[in-house]
């Protein structure tokens, strides 16, 4: 239940893999990190909105996870664990940084909408443009532990239990972390939605 | 349901975190106020909102090379940390740790010193005693037994005697004025030495009769060597021929040396024995101490200093007697003018020894008589100054 979303394909031999780094062998190590380094990348990109920290972040992420494997406890998601890691760095990685990120320092092409854009027409193309642009710029200003849990509710869609696992916090916390980031997120942009 | 709990179970049921009933509960009253309908749907348009920003898509490339890079870090790292170690345990060893070196490198350095010192100091102690030893042996000690055979009879008997006695061995005749002898001896007491000038001389007479002109340089005593006992503090040390009648002593060790200046015919005393201001016995080493005596004739008399407090009153009589003797037996020509002084140092000690006025007075008396006899000006000075200065001691 708790770790439903990170449920590995049966057809993954990821128990060997693991098996096998843990012993030393980096070539299976490298078939893990093939496997997870989207999920761990973008998850550091919506954290950071940098190409370059979430590159940094997803590689070191591995890495750590690769010197820490004898911490790794069999059974549990492998994927998970590397969020977790993941998401500790990232959180250091803000409050060291202070990271607010401004609109010149957001990579070309990703206030692209879902919808079709072509069927919309000009002056609702902007009000959305407008709008996505308004929602970034105040998810980048939440504090960054509730930037992690809003951004691992909504993108990663993790319940509030494996959000309180991935951060190591109560789910209480995750709760009120998650309200407030959204009631604050409502108040800003008011007018939009 | 009321609408102030739905405020707080709106985010739950939008997340899916309610059971079945609650969140049945919260859709019949959705149905029925459109204030909190509403509140859903900004949640809603909220998260519509936020998932409608995409990410960029990366090219495939990032994606192929993203794993190996993650390796490449991992083995060089592992490199630099192997290689991190080593180095770090080197240069904590050797370069990183100069507060312990030095600590190290002191405390080696003084053992060193120590030991070597130690070392040092056994084997000079034993040296000395080895040479000492040696000289007496190969010098004295053959030089008597030879001469023993050549002396006369009455000699012989009288070593005969000493020995029996278990005292000291003795041979000799009438020493030459610049002679010294040197023996070893067990240390002598102050009334033990106070005693040598009279003791040495009736042997010197005993013996002295019997002997020619050749023996007459040859005059050695040996005493039995002191059994070395722990806990004695000195066992061993030289002295002159002027102890050669004493008894086996129990102070500490003293090196005796007398000599008289061929120079100025006086009598005089040196300290000229080559000794080590420390000698070696066993594996102890101690400070000796140097005595001198005066040599007036065959007697021997200790030399008083103004800092022999602690010489015993006998011995003060004995070597004012000595002198006194000495002045009787010379003609005023030959008076040695160290004897007045000797004479007025030894008043002057047994007065502060025995706090007895009339013996500082006898002093005054004698002083003044050999202020009468003598013919030197100079001299004549001097004594007056010294008895002006006993007398005030009287006084006082």
């Amino acid at each position: 239940m708790v770790e439903k979303r990170f449920k590995t394909g049966t057809e993954e031999p990821e128990g060997k893999l693991i098996a096998r780094a843990k012993k030393g062998d980096i070539y299976s190590f490298e078939r893990l990190v093939e496997k997870y380094q989207k999920k761990i990348y973008y998850l550091a990109l919506r954290m950071t909105r940098s190409h370059e920290a979430a590159d940094d972040l997803a590689q070191e992420s591995f890495i750590k996870a690769f010197y820490s494997l004898k911490s790794f406890k069999e059974g549990y998601s492998f994927c998970a664990w590397v969020y977790k890691i993941c998401m500790n760095l990232t959180i250091n990685y803000l409050k060291r940084q202070k990271f607010t990120i401004s609109e010149s320092q957001i990579p070309q092409g990703s206030l692209e909408l879902v919808e079709d854009m072509g069927k919309a027409d000009a002056s609702e193309q902007l009000i959305r443009d407008e709008l996505t642009r308004k929602i970034e710029s105040e998810i980048d200003h939440l504090p960054a532990e509730f930037r992690a849990v809003f951004i691992l509710k909504t993108y990663e869609e993790l319940s509030y239990e494996e959000i309180a696992n991935t951060l190591k916090i109560s789910k209480g916390t995750v709760m009120s972390r998650l309200f407030r980031a959204r009631e604050r997120l409502q108040k800003s942009l008011k007018g939009y939605l | 349901m009321k609408c102030e709990d739905f405020d707080k179970l709106v985010h739950l049921y939008f997340d899916g975190e309610l059971d079945a009933g609650k969140s049945k509960e919260i859709e019949e009253h959705l149905l029925t106020c459109q204030n909190c309908a509403a509140k859903l749907q900004e949640l809603k348009k909220l998260e519509e909102s936020a998932k409608s920003i995409r990410m960029p898509e990366l090219s495939p490339d990032y994606w192929k090379t993203f794993a190996e890079r993650v390796r490449n870090e991992i083995i060089l790292r592992r490199r630099k940390s192997i290689w991190a170690r080593l180095k770090s345990g080197w240069e904590s060893f050797f370069f990183y740790s100069p507060v312990k070196l030095r600590i190290a490198a002191g405390i080696a350095s003084i053992l060193l010193v120590f030991i070597i010192g130690k070392l040092y100091w056994d084997y000079r102690g034993k040296e000395l005693e080895k040479i000492r030893s040696e000289k007496m042996e190969k010098v004295l000690i053959p030089q008597t037994q030879q001469k023993v055979e050549a002396l006369a009879p009455a000699v012989k008997e009288s070593l005969q005697v000493a020995e029996q006695k278990e005292e000291t061995t003795f041979t000799g005749s009438k020493m030459s004025p610049v002679e010294e002898k040197i023996v070893q001896v067990p240390t002598p007491s102050e009334s033990a030495i106070s005693s040598i000038g009279e003791k040495g001389e009736e042997k010197a007479k005993q013996i002295g009769e019997g002997t020619n002109s050749e023996h007459k340089k040859a005059i050695t005593v040996t005493a039995e060597r002191p059994v070395i006992e722990k806990g004695v503090t000195a066992n061993l040390r030289t002295v002159t021929q002027a102890e050669m009648a004493m008894k086996p002593p129990s102070l500490p060790e003293t090196i005796l040396y007398v000599q008289k200046s061929p120079e100025d015919k006086r009598i005089r005393t040196t300290s000229g024995i080559p000794v080590s201001p420390r000698i070696s016995i066993g594996d102890k080493s101690q400070p000796i101490e140097i005595l001198r005596f005066y040599r007036l004739d065959n007697n021997w008399v200790r030399a008083l200093t103004e800092k022999d407090t602690l010489v015993e009153a006998d011995t003060l009589k004995k070597v004012i007697s000595c002198w006194k003797e000495y002045f009787e037996k010379k003609p005023v020509s030959e008076w040695a003018p160290e004897g007045f002084s000797q004479i007025i140092i030894g008043y002057q000690l047994l007065f502060l020894k025995t706090r007895d006025q009339s013996a500082l007075q006898e002093g005054i008396e004698l002083l003044d008589k050999y202020k009468t006899s003598v013919t030197d000006q100079k001299i004549k000075e001097e004594l007056s100054q010294k008895i002006a200065e006993l007398e005030a001691l009287k006084k006082k």
